[in-house]
């Protein structure tokens, strides 16, 4: 079949979480047939258990469908998922790198949210054609005029043709996939010039490797030959390219410009292919590289530790699987000495930190325990060496610190205007510095805030949404280092220090927060063989003490008529429970226990 | 009388019961006449039809269920366990009853069958505490059914009674104590009521009436310090007696002794092997004699050792234990921190649990299983 850039029309969706993303791109993909029926499980585009119990996209995908459209052409469409979520900002700029225009999904009763806002802004950097559209017209409180009003007021593009849609029930569906063959234009490009290919994703497949997702900006690329990526500069050499379909790959010999397709190339570690980064050809290599290349950094450490020690080589495994994946996660070896060997681990943000760490339980088995996530603290000592601390038990004491800072974000809420007070409130009570507000239509407000990332990757998302009935949405970028008067407290139990509960803290919140740590641990903690003292403690000094009263009474069983079964279970079941517990000392502390000091509100 | 005997002991189920206790979790049947009769016919078979050569049969126990209400069968029960097993001469012979069918009709039948030993479900003396329990005897009741069970000549007698029963507080043992005193039983089961989840009693209300942990605490050292005060000495964790009057039978469970079960839903720890007969009273009537299913071919003998003779007050001997513990330094600094919580007795040769400790004896033997592999 001839190659005709013209139809071709590469585009993605930006919507925020429970907007509708993935049933619409269901119902795009039912309707250029790249699915039978019967291959349908609701949301194929997320293909990992936790997304689509979440209902997010973690990793994009892009997936290449054929349409016929009512000019008579074929269209080739390529569809680029992006995440929907804060912590994998940098991975949503890549993939609009990848294409000509996107679909703004706007839900017909809630409005434009923070999130989709980010994202939008983001996409009009890139040039891209916006398509808006406004889904869940079927909702009874659905008003999709104001919507369109508001994407006009907020966005400044015209959404007087906006197709207004169900993509639950199926309702002109069509109308959006016309208006990309109308509305979007071709990918521009030039085969004759050295291939320029951008990588916007990769994942691994245990048969072929690390597969990397492309699109191809300047000249082709053919099977068989050698490549180079630009930014790690290894060389590999192309064993297969192709299309991934919605349920299956189709293979081709050559990749032109304005395409967007796989590369195999026995690529082992996925670290080798950033996310990004450009691939060109060995032979005739481009000059520059496309722009837009960062390099990501974890901004969360956290240590997960196995709580049967013996199982820390399958941790191990399982985190490098992972990683394979995920090159956005990093982890080095740590030793605690309550928890004994495990790994501090790196994430983009606390949503990734959860997702790593249900995927180790649930696709590995194994039962972690995962300290209390920290951010990076920038510290310079009195001999006036610079360290940066990314875990408390490293943190100095306070005579050996001359200067503490900690890395503080950019932060954007948009809320409905009546909960102003409630997230103001919140912002201050987590150190938060007003910047800036507006208005952005008659009911909704735009609030700015610099907010310390520490403050923030605990629970603050979660409170944020308790405290807007769900309605306020957020979005931050890293902004710098700043001053601050940071302490590390630390957490007894029967008398030791347990270094995976040790955390910093700012000094103005250290005793609230060590008397609040201390009753979340007797909550969690249950009572035992013997009573077990709980204590705060800073710089040595104790702030605050609880304690857990000794076990009175178990579950006895009578061993009537001989039967010792019952006893012998109940003892089994026993076990069973304390397997799930970390034995620290001659204390059993369960896996609630750490994660509850995680969330205090 | 052969060398090789060993002792073995009897337990016989009769599920009938008059009326449902809403808390009991055991296999039991409402009363029906004419599947008694079948269910005797059925019992009897399994009697004749199995073999204990070799053993010598020193206690038998008839458990419920309420026995005393098929008392009339009882003598023809206990003509057949004499033609076809071995009975001790001076065996200990138990059968559970309830005192609202303790009369002279069927005292007569359990005197007649042999029976020298009598244990009474009275589960407490508070009156609404009875009813809520779903009890329908007063004290009065007891109080004739006992003595009459003495006027037949029957003088073993033991009584039950529940701890933890609704709405029981200290002042409620403070009476049972004074009835126990009037009774003076030669022995005493004193159960903490446990909430089993297909019971009537596994609704809110109920859960919400019964003492918590720490009162049942309470209630318990109490119990065990005022029996002591009346002569019964605790022997094991819910189990009390005057001197020489031990439930022999019981002990076989808690000492790893050999016991045999006939009737539905009955237990045994035979040749090395643990059974239970099956828990359907039609399905054990079609085919008495094929309904034993092993649960445990080679019970872990050390284990048994350690998770059944804690609970007895003579615990367990440490030289028996010593070569398997895997870190002995940890295990001794263990040891002396349950001492010190005084959850143990004063260790030297033996390892006992006390009151305190009997009450938390599933945390203290995990505890000490943990050392072992």
């Amino acid at each position: 079949m001839d190659f005709n850039r013209n139809n071709i029309r590469n585009f993605c969706i930006i919507a925020h979480i429970d907007h509708g993303k993935s049933t619409l791109a269901d119902r795009i993909l039912e309707l250029t047939s790249a699915v039978k029926t019967r291959d349908m499980s609701e949301q194929l585009l997320d293909n990992m258990d936790i997304e689509r119990e979440r209902g997010i996209t973690i990793k994009a995908r892009a997936v290449h469908l054929k349409y016929n459209a009512k000019n008579g052409i074929e269209y080739t469409f390529n569809l680029i998922d992006t995440p929907g979520h804060v912590d994998f900002n940098y991975e949503v700029s890549r993939s609009l790198a990848a294409c000509e225009g996107a679909i703004l999904v706007v839900d017909a009763s809630q409005g434009i949210e923070a999130q989709t806002l980010a994202n939008t802004y983001l996409a009009l950097e890139h040039d891209l054609e916006i398509i808006p559209i406004i889904n869940k017209i079927d909702l009874p409180s659905a008003d999709p005029d104001r919507v369109c009003k508001e994407v006009e007021d907020i966005i400044g593009i015209d959404a007087s043709d906006a197709p207004r849609v169900s993509a639950k029930m199926g309702i002109n569906i069509d109308q959006i996939l016309e208006q990309l063959v109308e509305k979007l234009p071709p990918p521009i490009g030039n085969d004759d010039l050295p291939l320029r290919a951008l990588i916007f994703d990769s994942y691994y497949d245990a048969y072929k490797g690390v597969v990397v997702y492309i699109r191809v900006i300047d000249g082709q690329v053919k099977v068989g030959d050698t490549i180079t990526m630009m930014q790690t500069g290894k060389v590999f050499s192309i064993v297969e390219l192709g299309y991934m379909c919605a349920t299956d790959t189709i293979s081709t010999d050559i990749l032109h410009s304005g395409e967007v397709g796989f590369i195999s190339a026995s690529i082992r570690h996925i670290g080798d292919t950033k996310v990004g980064d450009t691939v060109t050809s060995t032979q005739n290599p481009a000059k520059e590289s496309l722009p837009g290349y960062k390099a990501v950094n974890p901004m969360v450490f956290s240590g997960i530790y196995p709580i049967d020690g013996s199982r820390y080589i399958d941790l191990r495994d399982a985190l490098e699987k992972l990683q394979l994946n995920d090159a956005s996660l990093t982890f080095d070896p740590e030793t605690s000495i309550a928890l004994g060997f495990g790994f501090r681990c790196g994430f983009l943000g606390l949503l990734h930190m959860e997702i790593i760490q249900e995927r180790i339980e649930r696709e590995y088995n194994i039962d972690i325990i995962t300290t209390a996530p920290s951010v990076i603290y920038k510290i310079t000592l009195t001999s006036g060496k610079t360290i940066f601390v990314d875990n408390p038990t490293n943190y100095p004491t306070l005579d050996k610190i001359s200067l503490a800072e900690e890395p503080v974000v950019n932060a954007s809420i948009l809320s409905p205007s009546e909960y102003v007070g409630n997230i103001m409130d919140l912002c201050q009570d987590r150190r938060g510095i007003f910047k800036d507000m507006s208005y952005i239509d008659d009911t909704r407000v735009e609030i700015k805030y610099v907010l310390p990332l520490n403050e923030i990757v605990y629970d603050f998302f979660d409170v944020l949404k308790s405290r807007t009935k769900g309605y306020a949405s957020f979005d931050y970028e890293l902004k710098g280092y700043a001053p601050s008067k940071l302490i590390k407290l630390d957490i007894l139990l029967n008398g030791d220090i347990v270094d995976a509960l040790s955390f910093i803290v700012h000094e103005e919140k250290s005793y609230a927060r060590g008397r609040r740590i201390a009753e979340k641990l007797k909550e969690h903690i249950p009572r035992q063989m013997f009573e077990v003292p709980i204590q705060a403690t800073i710089g040595g000094k104790i702030i605050a003490r609880e304690t857990v009263k000794a076990m009175r009474k178990d579950v006895l069983a009578k061993c009537y008529g001989g039967d010792i079964t019952r006893k012998k279970k109940l003892l089994e079941k026993q076990k069973e429970g304390k397997k799930k517990m970390r034995q620290l000392g001659s204390v059993e502390v369960p896996q609630e226990a750490f994660m509850s000091v995680l969330k205090l509100d | 009388m052969k060398k090789n005997q060993t002792n073995l002991g009897i337990y016989i189920h009769l599920p009938f019961c008059a009326t449902i206790c809403p808390y009991c979790d055991f296999y039991k049947i409402p009363y029906d006449f004419h599947l008694e009769k079948k269910y005797i016919k059925a019992l009897i078979e399994e009697i004749e039809f199995t073999s204990t050569e070799g053993y010598i049969i020193d206690t038998i126990y008839f458990g419920g269920g309420t026995p005393s209400i098929s008392a009339r069968y009882l003598p023809q029960i206990m003509s057949s366990l004499k033609t076809f097993h071995n009975i001790s001469t001076t065996a200990e012979i138990s059968c559970e009853a309830n005192p609202c069918s303790l009369n002279d009709y069927t005292i007569n039948f359990i005197k007649e069958s042999g029976i020298n030993r009598i244990s009474i479900g009275i589960q407490s003396f508070d009156q609404n505490n009875l009813k809520s329990l779903g009890r329908t005897h007063t004290n009065d009741t007891v109080i004739s059914a006992i003595s009459n069970v003495r006027k037949f000549g029957i003088n073993n007698i033991s009584i039950d009674i529940l701890i933890g029963s609704p709405s029981q507080n200290i002042s409620h043992i403070n009476t049972y104590m004074e009835y126990i005193k009037e009774i003076n039983p030669q022995h005493l089961s004193a159960y903490i009521l446990q909430v089993e989840k297909n019971t009537p009693f596994n609704n809110p209300a109920i859960i919400k009436s019964i003492p918590n942990d720490d009162k049942i605490y309470e209630i318990y050292i109490t119990t065990v310090g005022s029996l002591d005060k009346l002569g019964l000495s605790q022997y094991e964790i819910s189990n009390f007696s005057k001197p020489r009057f031990k439930s022999k039978h019981n002990l076989k469970y808690w000492s790893g002794k050999e016991y045999i079960g006939f009737g539905v839903s009955s237990h045994s720890f035979f040749m090395g092997s643990r059974y239970k007969n099956i828990l359907d009273i039609s399905g054990y009537m079609s085919s008495p004699l094929q309904n034993k299913i092993i649960t445990d071919s080679s019970p872990n003998s050390l284990h048994e050792y350690i998770i059944f003779r804690l609970r007895l007050v003579t615990g367990i001997k440490i030289s028996r234990i010593n070569s398997y513990i895997k870190n002995f330094e940890k295990f001794y600094i263990h040891l002396e921190n349950l001492k010190h919580s005084k959850l143990i007795n004063k260790f030297d040769l033996i390892i006992s649990l006390t009151p305190k400790g009997f009450l938390i004896s599933n945390q203290i033997i995990n505890s000490i299983l943990k050392f072992i592999e």
